[in-house]
């Protein structure tokens, strides 16, 4: 869930509880790296410490202290796969975001104010050899998505054509092509014929192969990114296709909107 | 649509068990909970769920290790299983598709995006 951390009081203080331990495993973990105790495992806990912290976090709409775990996530990742070797610079980048993370935690338990964190997260960037963030990311690194520019122009009143083939591996392992037919039409498609084009003879058929291939017209209204989750969990080897049909001109509209 | 179904939340964070549980109650579903992956596997045969919703970083069993676990028998081959994690990276998301996922949600999660991740994989 992504919301307001007063709508869940329980669940807050449960999160709040669940931060002191992270809190625990990760200071002793800095303290191991700065005494060259820690080994693999320590990194391991450390690491799923943040991950838990940033994961309740973003639901509990903490997002500072979201994005900051999600950072020093990032590094203890990298030193977990040996991305990069444990230094006094890691060590000590490690260690100061450990105390940055406990002041996030205090902030959001209102218990203090927002830590500047914006020296440490250039030094991680740094340190992880990453860009520094698109001009279109606000404070928290979430990415302002431009509009679909063919959506501004006459493009966006043609319906949306989608076609896919569902390969072997789209009929197994739960996944079942029909439900996403379903899902498209719920959200106000029309799905056509299938395409029988690719069914081989009898004797050639694999009936665990994937040979039916659908097309879907959707509303123009309806929002690309929504198609395309829609179809998130089919495989790249459906050869998903989705594209606006012949453009509706402005005239057309126009006149189709007339009264008679 | 795909409401009442029975789903075996695993993840090891009592917050986010807590949170899932909350809103897949309120669209009709009854939810059971299990802390790891160990645990989810010992629950899996008692619950016989119709979906498996898992986190991916956890202690004893994590993801990855849970969905081969559960895709080995094969009574669950057909059971949809989906991830629900705050890592997005393409090589894990493989690694849990290649293991046996049915799909992946990125935390922090909608409930109605939730909803219809359902509906695009339980009848």
């Amino acid at each position: 869930m992504n919301g307001n951390a007063t709508s869940f009081p329980d669940v807050v203080s449960m999160f709040h509880a669940e931060c002191g331990e992270f809190i625990e495993i990760t200071r002793a973990g800095a303290l191991a790296l700065q005494n060259g105790k820690a080994d693999h495992e320590t990194i391991v806990l450390m690491q799923r410490a943040v991950h838990s912290a940033k994961g309740g976090a973003g639901a509990l709409g903490y997002l500072g202290l979201h994005y900051f775990a999600g950072a020093l996530e990032d590094v203890l990742d990298a030193v977990r796969t040996g991305e990069i070797g444990i230094s006094i610079d890691v060590t000590t980048i490690i260690a100061t975001s450990v105390e940055l993370l406990a002041a996030h935690i205090a902030t959001a338990a209102d218990q203090a104010p927002l830590p500047d964190d914006a020296d440490m997260l250039i030094a991680i960037r740094t340190l992880l050899n990453r860009p520094e963030p698109d001009s279109t990311e606000d404070e928290f690194g979430f990415v302002a998505m431009p509009a679909d520019l063919i959506d501004l122009d006459e493009g966006a009143h043609a319906p949306w054509r989608v076609s896919f083939t569902p390969s072997a591996a789209d009929l197994t392992r739960g996944r079942e092509p029909l439900l996403l037919l379903r899902e498209l039409a719920f959200l106000g498609g029309d799905v056509l014929d299938p395409d029988l084009s690719a069914l081989p003879s009898l004797d050639r058929i694999n009936p665990r192969d994937g040979y039916i291939g659908w097309t879907v017209h959707m509303p123009a209204d309806v929002p690309r990114a929504v198609i395309e989750e829609c179809l998130d969990f089919v495989s790249p080897q459906a050869g998903i296709l989705i594209e606006r049909m012949a453009p509706i001109h402005s005239a057309q509209i126009a006149t189709a909107g007339l009264p008679h | 649509m795909s409401a009442g179904k029975h789903i075996l939340i695993v993840d090891d964070s009592p917050s986010m068990r807590t949170l899932l549980a909350m809103s897949l109650s309120a669209q009709g579903h009854q939810v059971d909970t299990a802390e790891d992956g160990v645990h989810g596997l010992e629950r899996l045969p008692d619950v016989m769920p119709d979906l498996l919703f898992t986190d991916i970083n956890m202690p004893r069993m994590d993801g990855f290790g849970l969905i081969e676990a559960v895709r080995a028998q094969t009574q669950f081959d057909d059971m949809p299983i989906l991830v629900l994690s705050t890592e997005s990276s393409p090589e894990k998301k493989e690694r849990a598709f290649d293991a046996g996922a049915s799909g992946w949600i990125v935390k922090p999660f909608d409930p109605d995006r939730l909803g219809a991740a359902i509906r695009r994989v339980c009848p």
